[in-house]
């Protein structure tokens, strides 16, 4: 998301009057955008189903993501569940 | 007879001057007095009655109801007219209630949103202002008042279909444009004209922007997709167009839909999962259980994500 209004330091979304860029952690053309996750496993477990899931959210934030409606506030890019397990 | 000539030259050259106070807005346009008179102005109903499917795609678009949008478009205009009257934001706005807002004030929104409000008076930006919070606040009538001014056929393929208006003229009102030049079977737009940008990206770049609106006396920036298109996509060898994604491509013609489609999302993103689960010695004998989860996201659009 790009985000920022040059005159002061807040943050504003491209409709809150916004004249600037302070950070742009959108995904850019053509580029690939690698994120790493650590999920510990709970302690005596050795397998776990690992669920990830990719939602565009157009202008909420993803704090209170289960709140949100679907195809209304939030929408589903990908989903993908895989189980995995320790040697 | 050259008194005559004179006396025709001088009101010749005072055209300009009378124009604006008999309600003419400099593009010729008679300037609308009301919001419903701005509707009529800009009405395409007609269209339908030949390009039926057009039609039907284009009214579940975002531009058939461009002030309102996902509800969320509505919010931001509500929030931004009450920002301007508040006395507090914009000092030097020159309007603390909304009986003081003029088409200035609503601009530099509309220039996107509602591009025809320059040729409305500013007694209309007071009666829109009106709609348009009465309508985030719950006014059903209101909401579907402000539904219908909206970015419609007339919007782009006759006031936005001219970008270099000196090399190919201002735009003629009688007229209609696309991709070839003729005749069109309508009784008040009987002309069809060759638009040069019609089908290009640049079209489109004319709302969907490159950055802040300098020219306002109050600048924004909101869709920034053809500034990324042109700095991002195009140095890394894009090749298409706005309108091969959004249009030509599964067929999605006047709809123009994006990231509500799934097609739109299938075509705009390669992802891709990778877990390895592993154990990490913490310390002698005491291992931490571990899963690396390694997410690659690389965007295809031609511009960035999320961008408008």
């Amino acid at each position: 998301m790009a985000a920022g209004w040059d005159r002061d330091n807040k943050m504003m979304f491209g409709a809150d009057r916004k004249t600037g860029y302070m950070v742009d952690t959108s995904l850019q053309p053509g580029k690939t955008h690698k994120e790493i996750v650590e999920i510990p496993f709970p302690e005596g477990v050795k397998k776990m189903k690992v669920s990830v899931r990719l939602w565009y959210l157009p202008s909420n934030p993803a704090e209170n993501l289960d709140q949100q409606k679907e195809n209304k506030d939030k929408f589903l890019f990908f989903a993908e569940e895989k189980e995995v397990s320790l040697p | 007879m050259v008194k005559r000539s004179l006396l025709l030259l001088s009101l010749f050259l005072l055209l300009p001057f009378v124009l604006p106070g008999l309600g003419y807005s400099q593009g010729g346009v008679k300037k609308a007095k009301s919001v419903d008179e701005l509707i009529k102005m800009f009405d395409s109903s007609s269209c339908k009655q030949c390009h039926q499917k057009e039609y039907e795609e284009w009214s579940k678009s975002f531009h058939a109801f461009s002030l309102v949008g996902s509800m969320r478009t509505l919010g931001s205009w509500a929030s931004t007219i009450k920002l301007i009257i508040d006395g507090k934001t914009y000092p030097h706005a020159k309007a603390t209630k909304v009986e003081d807002l003029k088409v200035e004030h609503l601009m530099f929104c509309a220039k996107c949103h509602l591009p025809q409000l320059k040729y409305a008076e500013d007694s209309v930006a007071v009666e829109l202002a009106k709609l348009v919070i009465s309508a985030a606040e719950g006014d059903e009538k209101a909401l579907e008042k402000v539904k219908q001014v909206n970015i419609n056929c007339l919007i782009c393929h006759q006031e936005m279909a001219i970008v270099h208006k000196w090399k190919d003229g201002f735009v003629d009102r009688s007229a209609v444009y696309g991709k070839k030049e003729g005749s069109h079977f309508d009784p008040k737009y009987g002309k069809l004209k060759k638009s040069p940008v019609i089908d290009r990206a640049v079209f489109c770049g004319q709302c969907h922007g490159t950055g802040p609106n300098f020219e306002f006396p109050e600048p924004s920036q909101c869709a920034t997709a053809y500034g990324s298109y042109l700095h991002a996509y195009i140095p890394s060898g894009g090749t298409k167009t706005c309108q091969d994604c959004h249009m030509k491509e599964d067929n999605l013609g006047h709809f123009m839909v994006a990231y509500r489609d799934k097609r739109m999302v299938k075509k705009a993103l390669d992802y891709s999962v990778e877990i390895l689960p592993y154990s990490f010695l913490h310390k002698p004998g005491v291992y931490h259980n571990k899963a690396r989860v390694v997410v690659k996201m690389t965007n295809k659009a031609g511009h960035r994500i999320p961008d408008g």
